[in-house]
């Protein structure tokens, strides 16, 4: 078991340094550019609530561009490597197992995810100060939030890397997916408010609404004015569950990942 | 790992955790959206807000909605029937409630709100203008008590309430008392406080009025704020 997991950090290790200079940078300087862009000139129109408006353009941004990274990164462990059977080889010419250098994988990009999120953060914290525009200690729980969102949203891309059959149904699903996430507990709210819902709503929709991932667990980052004027309680204990689930939901996602993947042939 | 029932008992297990999830922690106010979206039907950003909540971006689908409000209240509008009467008289009086001027301010509020409940100053903006400047005082009450219903502790909606019951009865300083409160807060729109500097005038307080306008003239955010108090400061030959 310890030599397993020393592979496994290895693995990680690996698929950290072969990404983050150009994953991060890119990133990064794309980020930087776009919320100096809303940040310069768009808040000018956002006349009366600016340090808001820069602040979720800030958060969305850290999201939005983590989610790339993870996308892109997610597809090429997963996909292109193994079917050009280029550094996958070099994983499976020792004896590393399947799972082994998935899990590996997984923690790599997820450790990735992590220095590209705190550059992007401190990107953000720095033109906010430069804007005079403030911090509160929230913003932390807020980005530990949206991690744990995308580590999640990272789990489901594996698993569709492994059932889609190219790059653009992945990309159309893993999409689909992160979208459907922050709507289905809505959808599912709503058919239990109706008093006759539909055979179909019942029998499909609502078993789908719990197949789904439930983002509402990480509502961190949609109320920090309220959280920050005590208008809503921050409890530690919401992160410590969305951390919780994260493990859970992200951990089956993986694990069934992690079963297609040793089925899959490597060529 | 090669067995068939592993895929099965996935599927059951990510189940038990979703309801598990969704069973200790309840969406806090599920029918918000749906509002915001109700709202909207017609206008050009709905479909915009759909997206944006549907990329996790729903605090920016408020924002942007807010600027929509912004944008529309900004734009002069002026029907055949009613003039647009910008004088003190006019003011004081509020424009005629059955005008059909603006009258998509509260829906787009409530759009805004829908997306964010707590976006203070979207209430505070909304309920200010419908009450103060529009005359509309139903409207005003409608907005600032579905916005209590969801942050009953942010006294500012209170102090509202009881301003826009004053204004309605024409007695200005006690409309005075409770504008004066809101003011101080960084939420406060400069609209809230042009409204009082004008009052201020009207009960002839005048040095009040001037402080409120010299601030409005170096400092508001809106551009037309700050023309509007150079014109003020200059009529009143300060």
């Amino acid at each position: 078991m310890v030599d397993a997991f020393r592979r496994v950090r290895a693995i990680t290790q690996l698929t950290m340094l072969e990404e983050v200079r150009n994953k991060v940078l890119n990133a990064t300087f794309l980020f930087a550019v776009v919320l100096t862009y809303f940040g310069l000139v768009l808040t000018n129109l956002a006349q009366g609530f600016e340090d808001r408006f820069f602040r979720d353009i800030a958060f969305s941004m850290v999201e939005f561009f983590g989610l790339a990274i993870l996308l892109q990164s997610a597809y090429r462990v997963t996909r292109q490597d193994v079917r050009k059977g280029s550094s996958v080889e070099m994983f499976f010419v020792r004896p590393v197992k399947r799972w082994e250098y998935l899990i590996g994988r997984y923690f790599g990009i997820a450790l990735l995810l992590w220095v590209g999120m705190a550059v992007m953060a401190g990107v953000q914290l720095g033109l906010g100060a430069v804007k005079k525009f403030g911090f509160e200690w929230i913003y932390v729980a807020a980005y530990i939030e949206i991690y744990l969102k995308l580590a999640v949203v990272m789990a489901a891309a594996f698993l569709l890397a492994m059932v889609t059959t190219s790059q653009a149904s992945y990309l159309i699903s893993s999409l689909l997916v992160y979208a459907s996430g922050h709507v289905m507990h809505l959808l599912r709210a709503l058919i239990q408010a109706q008093e006759n819902a539909g055979l179909f709503a019942v029998l499909f929709i609502k078993p789908l609404t719990y197949l789904l991932p439930n983002f509402s667990l990480y509502p961190t980052v949609n109320n920090l004015e309220a959280v920050a004027s005590k208008a809503v309680a921050f409890a530690l204990t919401g992160t410590v569950f969305a951390a919780a689930y994260t493990i859970f939901y992200g951990g089956i996602l993986l694990a069934l990942s992690v079963y297609l993947f040793s089925r899959s042939e490597v060529q | 790992m090669k067995t068939f029932w592993f895929v099965p008992a996935a599927v059951v297990l990510i189940l038990l955790v979703n309801a598990w999830a969704g069973h200790l922690k309840p969406e806090r106010f599920p029918e918000e959206l749906p509002k915001a979206f109700a709202a909207t039907r017609g206008y050009v950003g709905g479909s915009r807000d759909l997206v944006l909540v549907g990329l996790g971006l729903r605090r920016m689908a408020a924002d942007f909605a807010m600027m929509d409000m912004l944008i529309y209240y900004g734009t002069y509008e002026e029907t055949p029937e009613q003039g647009h009467d910008i004088s003190d008289a006019g003011w004081v009086r509020g424009r005629d409630p059955d005008s059909l001027m603006y009258q998509d301010i509260l829906p787009l509020t409530k759009r805004v709100i829908g997306l964010d409940p707590f976006f203070r100053y979207a209430v505070l903006y909304g309920a200010g203008v419908l009450a103060f400047n529009e005359g509309r005082y139903a409207q005003a009450v409608e907005l600032l008590n579905e916005a209590l219903k969801r942050d009953p502790q942010y006294w500012p909606y209170n102090l509202n309430l009881s301003a826009i019951a004053y204004k309605k009865a024409g007695d200005f300083p006690k409309v005075v008392s409770f504008l004066e409160q809101i003011y101080p807060l960084p939420e406060c729109p400069t609209m809230l406080k042009n409204i009082l500097a004008n009052i201020y005038l009207k009960i002839g307080r005048k040095a009040k009025a001037v402080e409120i306008f010299k601030w409005m003239a170096q400092s508001a955010p809106e551009a037309e704020y700050r023309e509007i108090a150079k014109e003020r400061l200059k009529k009143l030959r300060v």
